[in-house]
């Protein structure tokens, strides 16, 4: 049988997911999940992971990536980059929030990872992992995903396999030095293993939110939701009511998708167009999940999960909340302003 | 000299560099592949849907996001999908197993979202029983309802689409995602023909003219429409008269046109010309009526259903010599094998 590189991710990935969720009613689900074919947990794998990080996986464990060259390679790296640029927009995302509740004080360090958000690279996002976790740890602020805090950073090995994959993306980009699939692999492996905490999170979006109220009742508020963990986009949706509100339109990441509170919103970093658009069609935006990539001149970029291209949103409905919030976090999060 | 035309092949992923002309339509098929797991393309024969789909299509996506399985009736719908699947899977797949988990498997095998194409899908409806369609559409039902990383596209003539209505009754939003792949315009035509000239280095003299006098002479007197497979057997005809007298490179002229004629005389003249070349072309003939309808169209059919066409109308050509005329029409252009 032909060496597959996929089972020593999934092994790994398995084990890291079993862990990460013992004492939780989903430790019995990963239970069961072990007694499938090596194809059926990887399959499991990739649905368990946000979808932005979940779909890179699966291009990994395609057909046509199997064997340990150069295009592995590449796809390694794009999986490593597009989470870390993932976990970077949720610490982001929080930092704001603690920042607008004037609890936190920011730094030189982050400042100058901010400045590099305009146009980020792999290494930027790194930056900025590594940044705003200091502020988190300096200023006693326990991070939202807290199994993050707990399993990654203790012995800063998370941090340590980041910095391993932008020096070999650089070495890459640059032609100074090829590097071994193996250790590639190697290293994208304990990588994987760090973000397997994500397993204990939702990422939805919130489609629609219709309020229900009689004479006679409380107000409700049903919640239509798009259900982002998954390993293709045709995403599950779900309706669910609540007695309070969320933000419309937005991408949120849930702790416990059945009591929602605390969540985070990760709006304006990650959009899904299909909350916005509906039916409408408008030239250059698809429906889908886009992820923040940039900003030039005013406009600023996202990639599309589901493709490879790069997009300005400024033509979709609604862009002006986008762009006012992308103001809000700027003046936020500026340096000097920070107390 | 070998012609770099078409002919009657569709355009297949290969052919990205010379397919022309289909921008707008395989964008907006492409955009309406991500509104659900199920698609249906119709439109007039000769509009093109196959090579939309095989090579604009296809062209679109990164090779890890797209895995097609392409699906045609041959003797039995479901039948043909397991053997299709059996032949590309990786993970051998029990015989009891069930057909969407057949599929799940060929997924777990590649991890790329696979795409069914049911292509020339009017074949069900045309030779199929009414047993074996609902056997498809409880299979269809099943699928859609798995929530799967399987998408399914049908491509149908559009003059059966009226026979979809048990399908609608069965799975509800079944016309909600469509396209209407439409006729080409003559002037959308007229630009392929001068970059497709242009990509294999031949010349058109005065190339408004020429090419403004192909779709005339390809277009029925009733309706200027382009049929795009008479085209690329229009131009390969060109193209052969071309090169039988003359050396290259190649030039087309409104002379050349004049000596060719209109699509009528291209396609008797070259049904004509290939079946002089067999050795009984009498029995050719009455062979050839097999793959021809009631009304008057082309069918898929099988060796088994030639033999009994054949007996039904009295003729007795025992299979083997069905089976060497087959292959000498396959070696002639005038059919194509679906299955190797």
């Amino acid at each position: 049988m032909t060496y597959n590189p996929n089972d020593d991710i999934v092994k790994k990935l398995y084990l890291a997911f079993k862990d990460q969720t013992e004492g939780t009613p989903e430790y019995k689900y990963w239970e069961f999940v072990g007694t499938m074919d090596t194809r059926e947990i990887a399959n499991k794998i990739i649905q368990s992971f946000p979808w932005p990080i979940g779909v890179e996986i699966r291009r990994l464990f395609s057909g046509d990536k199997r064997e340990l060259n150069k295009e592995r390679l590449e796809q390694a790296l794009k999986v490593a980059e597009k989470a870390t640029q993932f976990i970077a927009l949720i610490l982001l995302a929080q930092l704001w929030e603690e920042a607008k509740a004037k609890k936190i004080s920011i730094t030189p360090d982050f400042n100058q990872q901010f400045m590099g958000l305009e146009k980020p690279s792999f290494g930027i996002w790194a930056g900025l992992v590594r940044a705003i976790h200091s502020i988190f740890e300096n200023q006693g602020i326990t991070p939202f995903t807290a199994h993050f805090s707990n399993k990654c950073f203790s012995n800063k090995g998370f941090i340590k396999q980041i910095e391993k994959l932008v020096k070999i993306r650089n070495d890459e980009a640059h032609f100074q030095k090829e590097s071994s699939p193996e250790e590639v692999e190697e290293v994208l492996r304990e990588f994987l293993c760090h973000i397997a905490f994500l397993v204990r999170y939702k990422l939805v979006t919130v489609s629609e939110i219709e309020v229900y109220k009689t004479r006679l009742s409380q107000v409700s508020y049903k919640h239509s939701f798009r259900l982002l963990n998954s390993s293709h986009e045709d995403f599950i949706n779900e309706d669910k009511d609540y007695d309070s509100f969320f933000e419309s339109h937005v991408v949120l990441l849930f702790k416990d998708f059945a009591s929602p509170k605390p969540y985070l919103n990760l709006s304006p970093f990650i959009i899904d167009t299909s909350a916005y658009l509906k039916n409408q069609r408008v030239e250059g935006i698809r429906q889908g999940v886009y992820v923040y990539n940039g900003m030039r001149n005013e406009s600023f970029y996202y990639y599309f999960t589901n493709g490879n291209e790069s997009s300005l949103m400024n033509a979709l409905p609604l862009f002006s909340e986008i762009e006012n919030e992308f103001k809000d976090l700027k003046k936020a999060l500026e340096y000097e302003k920070s107390v | 000299m070998k012609s770099p035309f078409k002919f009657l092949d569709a355009y297949s992923k290969e052919d990205k560099e010379i397919f022309f002309g289909r921008e707008k339509e395989t964008k907006e098929i492409f955009e309406k592949l991500f509104k659900g797991n199920l698609l249906l393309i119709y439109g007039a024969s000769g509009t093109g849907k196959t090579s939309i789909l095989n090579c604009g299509i296809a062209n679109k996506f990164q090779e890890s996001d797209w895995f097609p399985v392409n699906i045609r009736r041959r003797n039995n719908i479901l039948e043909s999908v397991r053997k299709e699947i059996d032949k590309l899977a990786l993970t051998t797949i029990p015989p009891e197993t069930n057909l969407p988990e057949a599929f799940n498997s060929l997924y777990l095998d590649f991890f790329k979202p696979i795409y069914a194409i049911f292509d020339q899908f009017e074949e069900l409806f045309i030779s199929g029983s009414p047993e074996e369609r609902n056997n498809f559409l409880s299979f269809l039902a099943d699928l859609l309802n798995r929530g799967y990383n399987i998408k399914i596209i049908i491509i149908i003539r559009e003059e059966y689409l009226a026979y979809f209505s048990d399908f609608e009754e069965r799975i509800p939003n079944f016309f909600d995602n469509r396209y209407r792949v439409e006729h080409m315009t003559p002037t959308k035509a007229e630009e392929v023909i001068i970059k497709t000239c242009n990509n294999f280095d031949i010349k058109i003299e005065e190339p408004k003219k020429v090419s403004k006098e192909i779709i005339k002479n390809i277009s029925s007197a009733d309706a200027y429409r382009v049929e795009l497979t008479y085209l690329q057997v229009y131009l390969d005809r060109l193209f052969q008269q071309y090169v039988t007298h003359n050396q290259p490179p190649v030039v087309f002229t409104l002379t050349l046109l004049d000596e060719v004629g209109d699509i009528k005389d291209v396609l008797s003249v070259f049904l004509e010309e290939q079946i002089a070349k067999v050795e009984e072309p009498e029995v050719a003939w009455t062979i050839l009526k097999a793959f021809i309808t009631s009304g008057g169209t082309k069918k898929t059919t099988s060796i088994e259903s030639i033999k009994k066409y054949l007996e039904e109308n009295n003729k007795h050509i025992n299979e083997d010599k069905i089976r060497q005329y087959l292959n000498q029409f396959f070696t002639l252009k005038i059919i194509k094998y679906i299955d190797e």
